[in-house]
């Protein structure tokens, strides 16, 4: 399986039961290799991902955290080849369940302008080995954040978070084989009183669309962050996709405060 | 969060802080210029001389050089720390890197019960306030230990269009008499003109005390009333953070264990009040004879559901 097309089955795999369709509309604003989405936000909703497909069937999404009473939802995506996507959003609602909404398409008509980032090999039709990027510098835990301790030899990794005043990031360390054959992690925040719970997927693989050589989505890090969320002690769980590995091993777990104060 | 929190022990720790809220002993004004730190067992002395020596660095080497300083957690002095907030009321230096760069008018402005205490820290003034909210104490950080979070008073001064600030971490056990013992002296010596005074003094502890008391007597986050108290000999409030209680009985406000305070002060609870008498279901208030006044503070929660 070509990496590209592995990476859109994991990030697709993110999809939980589509329980129903629901009503909501859409609206898609296409740019120079981008698209913006909107849509109103509802209440009993805590979680959107929003997801872009592009004519040969692959995608990618972005979780949406929604802490809002009222107004407007809105993510983008960028780095888009010239085409026509097929969007939707999905949201997580109060009970648990996914509902997918607002299906329509999405035509980008301008190339993005060439971009310095994308240095990695190309990655769509070869079987070569997982492009996984830097992880990025670790971030100074806050006095408030427990250090995970160390994981287990038989550990696929451990997680640990910093925090500021109003968000959480997450970082991932990875243990071998799985720093080396993990394609994807994922990391769920969980407030103490349950709710919300936050979750994102990234792929650590290089994306290409198209199959044109040219990386349409690079690989994210092995840090992701969570803004915007509530004060309180969050509960950090994490997981690494690994190709032939099910259930996905699960990364040891941690918890941070968010606390406002100087 | 706040269910996480060990409520008795923060309790504990506001109950004094805001019943020192009518009742700042020693607290006013700022360090001046000693040239010698003083004794951290005197916390409020000590963070007054690091703000001052802040300000001094400040004077001397200028922002970038402070900033520098204290970004760097060495700089951490046990449980004090300075941090620094620009014009635009944006922290531009704090040991942890996740505060800096933040709005105080934003999230870091509201400590994790919920108290706003942004706007009382933007309003300081050359002069100086006492801004308390409830934060990490670096100094009493364990790994694991979630239940960092303590009362902290926080010393700030407005220089050069910036503020300066520290703080220490309140040992209410250790707080509560010393300041009611100098309020009670205040009334001993001067009556209750000197008593209001000394505890209305705008740089005084009490200062900062009162909005936060009030936000946990309005909004119930930790149960419970915390207030200063003074009554007179005969048993009427005189002072009371709410108004409305001036003039009524002590005794039927908390009960007649007050009658058991003496001259050197101690606690009360509500087991002091005789079985099936007057007062609150539950209370821990620092109370010290006068003369016949009664003097003190502390909190209390006049039923199960306060």
């Amino acid at each position: 399986m070509a990496a590209s097309a592995l990476v859109v089955a994991l990030v697709t795999g993110t999809l939980l039961t589509t329980s129903a369709q629901a009503s909501g509309s859409v609206t898609c604003t296409a740019g120079a290799g981008s698209l913006d989405m909107s849509w109103t936000g509802e209440t009993h909703v805590f979680q959107y991902e929003a997801f872009v497909q592009n004519s040969a069937g692959n995608s990618t999404s972005q979780i949406v955290a929604w802490r809002s009473n009222s107004g407007t939802a809105s993510v983008a995506f960028s780095s888009l080849s010239v085409g026509t996507y097929t969007v939707w959003v999905v949201k997580q609602t109060t009970d648990g369940s996914w509902i997918k909404f607002g299906e329509t398409t999405c035509t980008v008509t301008e190339a993005a302008p060439p971009t310095t980032t994308t240095t990695a090999a190309p990655t769509t039709t070869t079987e070569a080995a997982p492009t996984v990027t830097e992880a990025d510098p670790p971030p100074t835990t806050t006095a408030a954040t427990p250090t995970t301790t160390t994981a287990p030899d038989d550990s696929p990794g451990s997680l640990s978070c910093s925090t500021s005043a109003s968000s959480i990031t997450v970082t991932a360390s990875l243990n071998e084989p799985e720093a080396s054959t993990a394609t994807a992690w994922e990391t769920f925040v969980e407030h103490s009183t349950g709710y919300p719970r936050l979750g994102q997927l990234t792929s650590l693989l290089d994306i290409d669309f198209d199959g044109d050589g040219v990386i349409d989505s690079p690989a994210g890090g092995l840090s992701t962050t969570f803004t915007g969320v509530a004060q309180g002690t969050w509960n950090i769980t994490g997981f690494v996709n690994v190709p032939g590995t099910s259930p996905r091993p699960e990364l040891e777990s941690t918890s941070c405060t968010v606390a406002g104060g100087l | 969060m706040r269910a996480d929190l060990k409520t008795s022990r923060l309790v504990r720790a506001v109950a004094a802080v805001a019943a020192a809220g009518l009742l700042a002993a020693g607290c006013t004004g700022s360090a001046g210029d000693e040239a010698t730190a003083p004794s951290k067992s005197d916390p409020v002395a000590y963070t007054h001389f690091v703000v001052d020596q802040a300000i001094a660095r400040y004077e001397a080497d200028g922002l970038d050089a402070v900033i520098a300083h204290y970004n760097d957690a060495a700089s951490i002095d046990d449980e004090w720390y300075v941090f620094v907030i620009d014009s635009n009321d944006t922290v531009v230096s704090h040991y942890e890197p996740g505060r800096r760069g933040l709005d105080l008018k934003g999230a870091v402005g509201t400590d994790i019960n919920g108290y706003n205490f942004g706007p009382e820290m933007l309003a300081a003034t050359e002069a100086g306030r006492w801004v308390p909210y409830v934060y990490v104490n670096p100094a009493a950080q364990t790994l694991g230990d979630e239940d960092v979070f303590e009362f902290k008073n926080a010393w700030v001064v407005r220089h050069d269009g910036l503020l300066f600030g520290s703080g220490w971490y309140v040992d209410t056990e250790e707080l509560a008499p010393r300041l009611f013992s100098e309020a009670a002296e205040q009334y001993r010596n001067g009556g209750l003109d000197a008593f209001l005074e000394f505890s209305n003094d705008p740089g005084g502890i009490a200062a900062g005390l009162t909005p936060t008391a009030q936000y946990y007597n309005t909004t119930g986050v930790l149960g419970g009333f915390f207030t200063g108290i003074l009554a007179a000999p005969d048993g009427e409030i005189l002072a009371h953070i709410d108004p409305e209680l001036i003039g009524t009985d002590v005794e039927d406000l908390l009960g007649p264990a007050v009658r058991d305070a003496t001259a050197q002060g101690g606690w009360i609870t509500a087991k002091d009040n005789p079985v099936n008498a007057k007062g609150p279901q539950t209370m821990r208030m620092w109370l010290i004879d006068v003369d016949g006044a009664l003097i003190g503070g502390g909190w209390y929660q006049i039923d199960s559901t306060g």
